[in-house]
């Protein structure tokens, strides 16, 4: 899944997965996870974590030394990252979050600069459009975490460059760029 | 084999060391000692020395082997005089560790019979002596004066003769207590000089020695200095009899131990002579005046803890870390148990010392289901983690 993956040095020392208490350290610690979270998020196209992932998600324990992060630290890491527009609460309680190795304000740069090449302004589409069909161009979309690309639209709608489209109920029926 | 101190006899004198108030009595050459009565060993010949409070059995020949029993160890004996075989005394004696034994006392020629008698003049004296001893230690037994009597009540004079009677028992008391403590404290002081004779012959190994004379000295203080004794020099006078006592067992205890156990360490070898926490506070801050080389101060968490000048919060901290930079068989990762066994100090110290480095992020900790182990802080020291991950 990872071969090409790198893991950093400090992943085979067990303090590595104990929440430090000091503040520097802990800081220090926080920031190496959310590198290391991102990096491996990027390289396996994971886009949703929740806290209670641990044994989803191989960086999150480690069997050769018999560690691996609680909830609690995995929730530390995730809010870090929302701070700093890598991630982003699904839910009040933090339990989910999206993950975005690219910040939302880039995939809407990413995604005007992708339907103007593609001259798909003005006409209306879809979710599946993007997210289900094969775009041979670029694949980034395909198998995009459905939350994420929303989340992508509202920041762009918050911008004016994308107009959605709701049914009854506040469903969201289509999409249009200008 | 018997009582604890092995007799002083000088053969070419013929002169035993006497303890105080001792009095040489009466003396047979040549007896046997054994455990039975039928048979005993030619080669185990004695010179029996009977003093006013012991049974001394001298060796001429091996005199580290020569025995004394204490007359008031002596439960019963019993002198056999026979016609046709040799006569023995039998000797019931209680052993130090509160059991008892029997010795048989045999030899050819005459003498046991005088041996025999005048054992039984010393054993009533030292018992008229017990007794006479008892009894003026004993409250006199007579509450029944404070009870009404066809309702007549006990006048005030007499009341106060009772009280008096009753301080002054109680002041027996601790006289006889004192006594008993001082003649225990001569005993080791003798011991310490046997063992002190035998160090010269190098029989002893010197990891024993250390280790005698550091129980002796925790045994007690001689003469506690007491503000009567030293006046206005007192906490001088405290402060250094607080550094002789505890130097060594500093030295030997990791460098380093809470004051609380520091004072509990020397009120302890004070005996009755208890000093207050505000004594010792005050004695401790004269240490730097007195050129004394140790040191009272407070970790940040607020422990006071007395130290060897070489062994501050500063010292201990970076042998702490060196310690955890030291690799084990199973890699690194020490507990709070591993670094107090490591410095041999207490583990309360041990986990200050850890919290405190870990606090100048200088370790970091790896919380396990029941325990946490430390490792350098290799998330912040690049070398550390060099270290850790080679």
């Amino acid at each position: 899944m990872a071969q090409t993956f790198e893991y950093p040095s400090f992943y085979h020392l067990p303090p590595f997965y104990t929440l430090q208490e000091v503040i520097a350290t802990k800081q220090k610690q926080i920031g190496l996870w959310q590198e290391f979270t991102i990096r491996y998020c990027k390289a396996n196209k994971i886009q949703r974590i929740s806290v209670n992932d641990c044994d989803k998600i191989p960086i999150f324990h480690n069997d050769t030394i018999q560690r691996k992060l609680s909830p609690i630290f995995i929730r530390e890491i995730l809010d870090s990252l929302a701070k700093i527009g890598n991630a982003k609460w699904l839910d009040e309680t933090k339990t989910t979050a999206i993950i975005t190795w690219r910040t939302i304000p880039d995939w809407a740069n990413f995604l005007s600069q992708y339907v103007t090449d593609k001259q798909m302004k003005n006409t209306p589409h879809t979710l599946n459009d993007f997210l289900n069909r094969e775009i041979s161009a670029d694949p980034g979309f395909v198998g995009m975490d459905q939350s994420l690309f929303l989340e992508v639209l509202q920041y762009m709608k918050g911008k004016g460059t994308c107009v959605l489209m709701e049914g009854p109920e506040g469903k969201l029926m289509g999409f249009k760029f200008v | 084999m018997f009582g604890l101190s092995v007799p002083r006899f000088d053969p070419k004198t013929q002169a035993l060391e006497l303890e105080e108030n001792e009095r040489r009595v009466f003396t047979v050459d040549s007896v046997y000692i054994s455990e039975d009565k039928k048979s005993y060993d030619k080669a185990n010949n004695f010179k029996v020395i009977l003093t006013s409070s012991r049974v001394v059995f001298v060796r001429e020949d091996e005199l580290n082997r020569s025995l004394s029993l204490y007359i008031d160890m002596i439960i019963d004996y019993l002198f056999k005089q026979k016609a046709f075989s040799k006569s023995y005394i039998q000797v019931t004696h209680t052993l130090v560790s509160g059991s008892n034994a029997t010795l048989f006392i045999h030899q050819k020629s005459k003498g046991l019979n005088e041996l025999s008698e005048k054992l039984k003049e010393e054993k009533l004296r030292r018992a008229k002596a017990l007794a006479a001893s008892q009894a003026s230690t004993t409250i006199p037994d007579e509450p029944t004066k404070f009870e009404f009597k066809g309702g007549k009540s006990l006048s005030a004079q007499q009341a106060e003769d009772h009280l008096k009677s009753v301080v002054a028992g109680s002041f027996d008391d601790i006289d006889s207590l004192m006594q008993g403590a001082r003649e225990l404290l001569g005993l080791a002081q003798d011991y310490t000089r046997v063992l002190s004779r035998n160090l010269d012959t190098s029989q002893i190994s010197q990891s024993e020695k250390e280790d005698y004379l550091v129980f002796a000295n925790e045994l007690g203080i001689d003469s506690a200095v007491t503000r009567e004794s030293a006046g206005t020099d007192y906490e001088k006078e405290l402060s250094r009899e607080f550094a002789t006592l505890m130097f060594p067992i500093l030295e030997r205890s990791g460098g380093t131990m809470t004051l609380v156990d520091a004072y509990a360490t020397y009120n302890r070898a004070r005996g009755i002579n208890l000093i207050s926490p505000d004594d010792l506070i005050k004695c401790t801050k004269l240490f730097p005046s007195l050129n004394i080389s140790l040191r009272v101060s407070s970790l940040k968490s607020g422990v006071s803890v007395v130290h060897l000048l070489s062994h501050g919060e500063e010292q201990m901290k970076e042998k702490t870390l060196a310690y955890l930079r030291t690799k084990k068989e199973t890699g690194f990762g020490y507990s709070i148990l591993d670094v107090a066994a490591h410095l041999n100090i207490s583990s309360v110290l041990a986990k200050q010392y850890l919290l405190s480095c870990e606090e100048n992020n200088l370790i970091c900790r790896d919380e396990v289901s029941d325990t946490t182990l430390f490792y350098p802080n290799f998330f912040l020291n690049k070398a550390d983690l060099a270290l850790l991950t080679s």
